[in-house]
């Protein structure tokens, strides 16, 4: 039977830390991957009869019907995506099956649960410079007053797509940063390479091995 | 070197810190705070460049952006800058700078010649001169573009790091003059977000060495008080050295900002400039004014110099640019330099073409005791390195006596000012001629922008101030943020003097004067005199974009800031139209040059393009693969073992899944999950073949069309569940096909209940394939029953290997028994590990995208986008069975067009080489014999073709003109060498035809 050694991470081209890669400091900037987090992806009508009260059944939150929006219960944060569309990232320490949870708990409705957990890599930026290190890449608006907390918004870093989540931090400027899986250690990359200016000089890990 | 035109005092250089400089090669000092220029004039050097095409003796003529003729090759090799305005290098330790165009140098300058018959080179002269005859144009343009280059580009790689960043404000203000930073001050304090961008050192504009008082207070205080107001507002960024140069679509603003250059070489880290692409809700542009020269006969001489200009070296940078200066003006700006020149030692005479006005600056000149000659005009300047004189003539009036020569080292040109429009013109407004003013003026508003102070032609501190405050109000009360607590600055009360009108002179003298007589110089850089213009309305131009074109007026590194106006004027004039009827040529971005590694970024080598990497990228790496690039992904081609090239590890890999088993990364395939109660319906709308029959467990291949009946993509599908299906795609395709089924969905069949969602990232794919294959899986998963019976072809089951779950299918692209299994990404390693340790004993090998090539052409299955190219039917790949006859499918009805339904299409066979080790190039034309003619009947073309390990011998396919009904029949391939290969066409599939071998036991 695996164990959760077996497991690999997007980013294992960058090292393979167990807690994830980490690279900087939290007074400047510091990016660190958060390995293995349960996601799922559901598409449903909210205004299909019994849906939204079912999901909340299922996953102990709301999905937020407002454009860019999140929602969050004690083990679940509910992201929109789309009208029809959210990604829900599970907080909780262990996978919790939502997929199939929901699967069960919608039964015949018109619905689409799929498990993406190991489609995406979960990335958390965090210090006073890490806004002006997604603005790098991003032609977003992240200030504070455009971009706030309990906000997410599908965006470009640099040439990949990512979705991005303020995070409620302290006080601490803090970003969660979703982007798939094939495309994690090229936006790892760059954002290291972003980060350098505010990290001082310095070879990025990982970035000489090939 | 002694620095012989520094004044005593003055200035805001520090004159405890010398700076040596090269120019030329000569050692120079100069202080910190000059610039290059600054420092040249600070030394007496005025000669500092050759003209463009005439190679002519040209010198600094403006303090600031506006410089046509300062253009330096700044340092050498991997840092070498060339065409750097000297009038912008902040000067540093070290600096080494060499005039462009001047070979060997500036003073023995080769091509100094072209100035003895700029007479026979005039505007057209290229065109006329070298289009006979055509096949010569390479060389005469080599030649040319020798002749007459600007610097040189590097060669070497640029070293330093460039960045690019977006930002976002409500308030961007352009400009950190007077105007600009009351602006920048009033909206601040409204708690607006604000970006100030000025393209100098540091804030203040003209007022950094201005005398006025501001509310009682001197400039310089004044400037302090308010950058440090600025300094405490959260919300406020001011960047210096920042110059604002596109002026784009929805209120997005380019600048670039300049870190190091200031610095000497190897005191300089980090970031060298970084491009700001700032989204502002309202854009304030306070960008000043530029000064006109005035037009006359030698106006270019090295010494004859903007009065703007003047005041700036001796006022900021303490250099006095002559001690003899004679002053042309048309309106009272040249009061100003004649004042500053008189009070630092200058012996001044003003020449100026009006009557005596009794104006606040020209009665201080004449109390001061500067000599003013009224109502004459400069016909033209004397000198050969320098000017030395002018001579002047009467304008309305005779010349006072003994005044038709006067002899001077420098000759300073007023003729009004140019509002610096070029970014309200960029975002798409009309400027409009002001009479009064004799100037362009921005019009109307077309993005959310106002232009303040002399942008705006505002050109008193007044109303610079009073301007700015009010635009900064404005701008902020837009977005909302309301001056609740009047904390808005008040008018800041200024020293108000009278000023008579300016009287516009275009240039001097009648037409036959400007085409006889010395050059009336309009654009420096390019070498266009009024003489020009005239030839070009002559020659029939009348539009100004024409004369422009023609003349090469406003080209350059200098986009003809100083001298377009002028040109504009003079076109009108000979047009005898007026200037409003000329207009202007269009302002276009950049306004000014950008390196391209401020463009570039750090989107460079492999962060150029996104590589997307599979769960196996650093396996493969491990195990030495050499990737091939398909679409944005890295894929394993091949593994070579030491000693094997690529061929020879191809045919390894080829033979060991033919003869026992192969191991593949497939995961690169599109993947997408197809849910909802209408699936069935909307597949059976997509794909030509029918899906009601298909049953939960199975799989089918499925092709796709595009509107036309053209093959769009293709994979292989599984029915999941009644309502649920997981379609495959290409790896190249796996976007695209997304992108168009949810068009399809969204605009055309809204009322379909179907969900797509792509899950390529979700799930690792390995393909164990050859005899071997089914004995690897059985030793690795147990739940599953993988006898031929119960696990037929085409079927997939769900299982666990090692408690990971899995998806196996039993499908075939190489015509062996073949599993894909499918698991999820995170523990596709390990399960990787798992089969190479099952396989062991099978000796399994991983195997590459080229083998997984061969193997497939062997049995001749296509690859879309390979063997199909956009132009071919499932008729044509001879899969004309695969539309369903029972129900209509996107593209279906084109197939029975009359050419799509024609049986003389090119259509798919095989090609067998008559030499089996000549491995036919791809692509290759297929003609029916061979022909040396230079054009002949082509009947198709090579699509794959590759060496088969297993044959051994060369096998390909291709597409040829009714190729079904010609088998067997000799065809030739020209070859790369001037060779032709013979071939014979037979069917597609060379091995296996009969399909026995994916049923092995």
């Amino acid at each position: 039977m695996w164990t959760e050694l077996d497991q690999e991470t997007p980013l294992v081209g960058l090292g393979h830390p167990p807690g994830g890669f980490t690279h900087g400091q939290l007074g400047s900037v510091l990016l660190a991957e958060l390995p293995f987090v349960e996601l799922t992806n559901l598409r449903g009508e909210p205004g299909s009869p019994g849906f939204l009260a079912a999901v909340l059944d299922s996953i102990g939150s709301e999905l937020p019907t407002t454009p860019n929006t999140v929602a969050t219960s004690a083990d679940c944060c509910a992201m929109w995506l789309a009208p029809n569309e959210w990604l829900l990232r599970s907080t909780g320490a262990q996978p919790t099956d939502l997929a199939r949870r929901l699967d069960a708990a919608l039964g015949r409705q018109f619905f689409a649960a799929t498990d993406q957990s190991s489609g995406y890599s979960v990335i958390r930026l965090s210090g006073p410079h890490a806004r002006a290190v997604l603005a790098k890449g991003s032609p977003l608006d992240l200030h504070p007053r455009a971009f706030g907390v309990g906000q997410c918004a599908q965006t470009l870093h640099f040439k990949t797509s990512v979705l991005l989540r303020r995070l409620d931090l302290a006080g601490q400027e803090a970003w969660e940063v979703i982007v798939r899986r094939s495309f994690a250690d090229y936006a790892v990359r760059i954002m290291l390479d972003a980060m350098e200016e505010y990290l001082g000089p310095g070879v990025a890990p990982g970035s000489s091995s090939h | 070197m002694s620095q012989s035109c520094r004044l005593p005092h003055g200035g805001r250089v520090q004159r405890s810190a010398p700076v040596r400089f090269f120019f030329n090669d000569k050692p120079y000092d100069g202080l910190a705070g000059d610039t290059l220029a600054s420092a040249l004039i600070a030394n007496g050097v005025h000669f500092v460049a050759r003209s463009w095409k005439y190679h002519r003796p040209r010198g600094i003529v403006a303090a600031g952006v506006e410089e046509p003729n300062a253009l330096v090759q700044l340092e050498t090799g991997a840092y070498t800058i060339p065409n750097a305005r000297a009038t912008e290098i902040e000067l540093y330790e070290g600096l080494r700078a060499t005039s462009v165009n001047a070979r060997p140098d500036i003073e023995h300058d080769r091509m100094a010649v072209a100035r003895y018959f700029s007479r026979f080179i005039a505007a057209g002269f290229y065109y006329k001169t070298f289009m006979w005859p055509r096949a010569w144009w390479p060389k005469y343009e080599e030649r040319i573009r020798d002749a007459a280059g600007l610097g040189t580009v590097p060669d070497t790689l640029d070293p330093d790091r460039y960045e690019k960043t977006h930002a976002h404000c409500d308030v961007l203000i352009v400009g950190a003059g007077p105007a600009g930073l009351a602006a920048a001050v009033a909206a601040g304090r409204t708690g607006a977000r604000v970006i100030l961008v000025d393209n100098q050192p540091e804030p203040g504009g003209s007022l950094l060495w201005s005398t006025d008082t501001l509310g009682g207070e001197p400039a310089g205080q004044w400037i302090r008080r308010v950058t440090d107001e600025l300094a405490t507002m959260p919300e406020v960024c001011v960047l210096p050295r920042t110059t604002a140069f596109g002026y784009q679509d929805h209120n997005l603003v380019t600048a670039c900002e300049r870190l190091t250059d200031h610095l000497p070489l190897q005191q300089r880290a980090g970031v060298r400039e970084r491009l700001w692409k700032i989204r502002a809700r309202r854009v304030v542009l306070a960008t000043g004014a530029h000064e006109r020269p005035l037009v006359f006969g030698n106006n270019d001489l090295p010494g004859v110099m903007l009065a703007s200009a003047v005041c700036t070296y001796i006022n900021h940078y303490g250099a006095l640019p002559g001690r003899q200066a004679v002053v042309f003006t048309n309106n009272d700006s040249g009061y100003q330099a004649a004042l500053d020149l008189k009070r630092n030692g200058a012996q001044v005479v003003v020449v100026d073409p009006r009557t005596r006005s009794g104006s606040g600056l020209s009665m201080r000149a004449e109390q001061a005791g500067i000599r003013i000659i009224q109502q004459a005009v400069i016909e033209h300047a004397v000198g050969g390195t320098r000017v030395s004189g002018v001579r002047l003539q009467g304008h309305g009036a005779r010349l006072p006596a003994g005044t038709e020569s006067l002899s001077c080292d420098l000759l300073v040109m007023a003729g009004g000012w140019n509002p610096v429009i070029h970014l309200y013109a960029q975002s798409g407004g009309k400027p409009r001629w002001c009479d009064q003013r004799a100037c362009f003026v921005p019009d109307v508003q077309v993005q959310p922008q106002i232009s303040v102070g002399a942008a705006n032609g505002d050109f008193s501190l007044a109303q610079a101030l009073s301007g700015g405050v009010r635009a900064g109000i404005e701008a902020s009360a837009q977005c909302d943020f309301a001056d609740v607590s009047g904390k808005a600055p008040a008018a800041w009360a200024t020293h108000a003097s009278t000023e008579s009108p300016i009287l516009p002179i275009w240039s001097i003298g009648s037409g036959k004067a400007a085409t006889r007589g010395p050059k009336q110089f309009i654009d420096y850089q390019n070498d266009v005199s009024v003489s020009d213009i005239h030839l070009a309305v002559r020659e029939g131009y009348r539009s100004i974009e024409h004369v422009k074109r023609y003349t090469a007026m406003g080209f350059g590194t200098d986009q003809g800031k100083l001298g377009n106006i002028n040109g504009m004027a003079v076109l009108a004039g000979v047009l005898g139209q007026s200037i409003s009827e000329t207009g202007t040529t269009t302002f276009r971005p950049n306004y000014t040059p950008v390196s391209f590694g401020t463009i570039a970024g750090r989107e460079l080598g492999d962060m150029f393009d996104p590589i997307r990497k599979t769960y196996l990228y650093e396996w493969h790496v491990a195990h030495g693969a050499v990737f091939e690039d398909v679409g944005n992904w890295k894929r394993a081609r091949h593994y070579p073992r030491p000693g094997e090239d690529m061929d020879a590890a191809v045919a390894r890999e080829c033979l060991a899944v033919r003869h026992s088993v192969g191991l593949l990364d497939y995961s690169t395939l599109g993947k997408i999950d197809v849910r909802g109660p209408d699936s069935v319906t909307f597949l059976n709308r997509i794909y030509p073949n029918l899906w009601d029959k298909l049953k939960p467990g199975r799989c089918r291949y499925g092709l796709m069309l595009d509107e036309n009946g053209m093959i769009l993509d293709d994979g292989v599908n599984l029915r999941l569940a009644e309502q649920h299906f997981l379609v495959s795609t290409t790896t190249g395709g796996a976007a695209r096909v997304m992108s168009w089924m949810e068009r399809w969905l969204q605009t055309e069949w809204p009322d379909l209940k179907v969900y797509l969602t792509s899950i390529t990232d979700q799930y690792a794919t390995a393909t164990v394939a050859g005899p071997n294959a089914r004995k690897v899986l059985q030793k690795v998963c147990q739940d599953i029953n993988f006898d031929k019976e119960a696990f037929p072809f085409m079927g997939f089951k769900e299982g666990t290997i090692d408690g990971v779950f899995v998806r196996i299918l039993r499908v075939s692209f190489s015509g062996e028994l073949s599993y894909e299994v499918y698991m999820p990404a995170n523990l596709g390693q390990h399960v990787w590990n798992l089969l190479m340790a099952a396989g062991e004993e099978f000796g399994i090998t991983p195997y590459g995208t080229e083998a997984m090539h061969v193997l497939r052409a062997e049995k001749g299955f296509i690859i879309v986008g390979q063997d199909t190219d956009g132009s071919m039917t499932p008729l044509d790949l001879g899969m004309g069975g695969m539309v369903s006859k029972a129900k209509d499918c996107l593209g279906k009805r084109s197939l029975s067009r009359s050419d799509t339904a024609s049986p003389h299409r090119k259509q798919l066979v095989g090609l067998l080489p008559s030499d089996p080790t000549c491995v036919l190039p791809e692509g290759g034309q297929i003609l029916n014999a061979p022909s040396t003619a230079a054009i002949a009947a082509m009947q198709g073309h090579v699509t794959s073709s590759y060496m088969s390990p297993i044959l051994q011998r060369s096998i390909a396919l291709a597409v040829i003109k009714d190729g079904l009904n010609r088998m067997e029949q000799e065809v030739t391939i020209p070859l790369p060498d001037g060779r032709f290969a013979q071939a014979r066409i037979c069917s597609p599939v060379f091995y296996d035809p009969e399909g026995a071998r994916q049923n092995v036991d």
